[in-house]
């Protein structure tokens, strides 16, 4: 894959190991342990990845566009780990759809969630309860809302990063969205109860 | 109504994303004016993308991060000879 070649501002320090390192490795170690669900292989990815931004270091005259290309070599990594790990999802997956009855109403009660800010700040349980719930995703579903719930990517741009196709990808976000409102709403129902 | 509920849940990505033909829009607003479920299953829908969007990233494991940034210094020097 072409590295971007993006010139940055005349005065943007110069992009060193350390530079690399503080301003793209969270980013890069989150994404990967998202979708792997699991820390060390989420380390062995990041390493790899970081790697091979600092061997390449002087082809890259600029990093406006780095941030892009590591989402997507991340992608690729997580990717080739998870098959090397060729651990197998097995069981039906559940489809949240099938909360509805068979003439089409809601087949439960449909309870509110307490009222959250425009721009909430998760304290450590919300966080925790938001990680555990997209770990539990089946794969399929959890790459597609880690990309675009989490790190904001465009649906296309997954659908190239993942090989799907665009209707696949909002098919799959759309389900994902909807098994992680579930899961929360046992928690946001509790609260307000 | 000609939307069922089912109907409704099915279309929330179009209609939350904007993307769905303003007659849809059109309709799948009025079942929302009058389905008190389905318009909190919309708003539900709606926090569920904010608060994963507020998501804060977790703190690399200390002893990795240390190893990992004297592996990529390390790398740095031994390119540059």
């Amino acid at each position: 894959m072409a590295e971007p070649a993006v010139a940055e501002p005349p005065n943007a320090d110069p992009l060193t190991p350390e530079r690399v390192f503080r301003e793209h490795a969270p980013r890069v170690y989150n994404l990967a342990r998202r979708m792997l669900g699991n820390d060390a292989d989420a380390e062995d990815v990041t390493q790899d990845v970081l790697l091979q931004v600092v061997r390449k270091l002087d082809t890259f005259r600029g990093d406006s566009a780095l941030s892009t290309w590591l989402h997507r070599v991340t992608v690729n990594a997580a990717l080739a780990a998870r098959r090397k790990r060729s651990r197998r999802e097995d069981g039906r997956v559940y489809d949240p759809l099938e909360s509805f009855t068979d003439d089409g109403h809601h087949a439960g009660h449909v309870r509110p969630w307490p009222r959250l800010p425009e721009s909430p700040v998760l304290d450590r349980e919300e966080a925790n309860l938001i990680e555990t719930a997209i770990a539990r995703l089946p794969e399929m579903y959890r790459d597609v809302l880690v990309l675009a719930d989490v790190e904001q990517l465009q649906n296309p741009e997954i659908a190239d990063m993942l090989g799907l196709s665009l209707p696949a990808v909002k098919s799959r976000l759309h389900r994902a969205r909807l098994m992680m409102r579930e899961t929360l709403s046992r928690h946001y129902e509790e609260r307000l109860s | 109504m000609t939307l069922t509920c089912r109907r409704v849940a099915e279309l929330l990505i179009e209609y939350v994303e904007g993307t769905m033909c303003p007659e849809k829009s059109a309709e799948l607003q009025r079942h929302l004016c009058g389905c008190v479920p389905c318009a909190i299953y919309m708003h539900t829908y709606k926090d569920t993308i904010r608060v994963t969007h507020a998501l804060p990233d977790a703190p690399m494991p200390p002893e990795f991060a240390a190893r990992l940034l004297s592996m990529l210094k390390s790398q740095d020097c031994s390119s540059g000879e």
